[in-house]
């Protein structure tokens, strides 16, 4: 099909986006391996086979495009964890998988979590990831009576704020995360949240569905 | 900005930090608090006053003091306090400072709201 004058905008938007998801992927690898302090922007475009002079027209900084992969590794695995919840009625329940699986993920990818507590706050405010959905789950949490906080945009900046003290432990001294460290962190939060002792601690020890399926994000 | 808020902060943040752990362990050796590990706890406590300042520099329509008693009232059920025992002294008149004609604020208030002027998790955390 002989391109039109209309149809050439969109061609070059979407090479345009094509770039830029190619340097994304390229940095996302760096943060799974973590390597991505010591990659230079030469690597970056190296790796994702795009020239350098490129890297610019999508992202002024290094920081900025390994902020930008930490956003989508987060809308990820907020999809992920939305479909491992998916047949869970008690928002409680849901709410302390996802964090156990989250606290989990970030803790054994020390560069992702190092982005994280760096930029964690640009994050709370965020249209996609981690934060609207753990807001819709306080939210649906009080609607069902399980949940007993007052504001739920204050429940979240509390979840977020425990999430990244947590993390920042796990990069100063990672021997002390472990998982029950995890789970605590979600036992603190479903108290928060205003359920029982009893049952935030049965919530936050029980079994959790597929977590290999979340380190794959 | 870290040249010239980190020192103040520093030291402001050792302190309040340290009175916070004293008063955690007071409550927990009195029985009113419930928990299983002291210094997560301080952490989470810290880390929830870095972004309740990040809330409130965000909003500053948002009614500081009133914010400050919710998540103070959440933070006390978190310790393991009963739901209706939190409330009842989170709306409690704060005891009035001698040399102030104003309520004395919390200590959790101060330390929001120092953090709502410095909000680097990394630079407020690394003094626990």
């Amino acid at each position: 099909v002989a391109a039109t004058r209309s149809d050439v905008p969109s061609r070059t938007e979407r090479r345009k986006a094509r770039t830029r998801q190619k340097l994304i992927d390229a940095a996302r690898a760096f943060l799974a391996s973590d390597t991505h302090s010591t990659a230079s922007i030469q690597d970056i475009t190296d790796a994702a086979d795009v020239g350098f002079g490129s890297f610019y027209n999508h992202f002024s900084s290094k920081a900025e495009l390994f902020e930008a992969a930490v956003a989508e590794v987060l809308e990820e695995l907020g999809q992920l964890l939305d479909e491992l919840s998916s047949d869970v009625d008690d928002p409680a329940v849901a709410f302390a998988q996802s964090v156990r699986l989250t606290v989990r993920l970030a803790v054994a990818r020390p560069d992702t979590a190092q982005v994280l507590v760096r930029h964690g706050m640009a994050y709370i405010e965020a249209e996609e990831g981690l934060a609207p959905r753990a807001l819709r789950d306080i939210q649906t949490g009080i609607a069902s009576g399980r949940f007993q906080v007052g504001d739920p945009r204050l429940a979240l900046a509390t979840t977020a704020g425990a999430l990244l003290a947590v993390l920042h432990v796990s990069l100063v001294a990672p021997d002390t995360v472990t998982d029950a460290m995890c789970d605590e962190a979600a036992e603190q939060l479903l108290r928060m949240l205003g359920v029982p002792l009893d049952e935030a601690h049965a919530l936050a020890t029980g079994p959790l569905p597929d977590r290999p399926a979340v380190e794959q994000v | 900005v870290f040249l010239h808020t980190g020192p103040v902060l520093v030291s402001s943040t050792t302190g309040m930090v340290l009175q916070a752990r004293g008063d955690i362990r007071a409550a927990v050796d009195a029985g009113r608090f419930t928990v299983h590990d002291l210094d997560l706890d301080l952490v989470t406590v810290v880390g929830t006053a870095l972004c309740l300042g990040q809330l409130l520099h965000d909003h500053p329509d948002r009614d500081d003091a009133e914010a400050t008693d919710q998540i103070a009232e959440d933070l006390l059920r978190m310790l393991g306090l009963p739901a209706d025992e939190a409330r009842d002294i989170c709306r409690r008149p704060l005891p009035r400072a001698r040399w102030s004609a104003r309520p004395r604020r919390s200590q959790y208030h101060d330390m929001a709201c120092l953090f709502s002027t410095d909000r680097s998790v990394s630079v407020v955390m690394q003094y626990l």
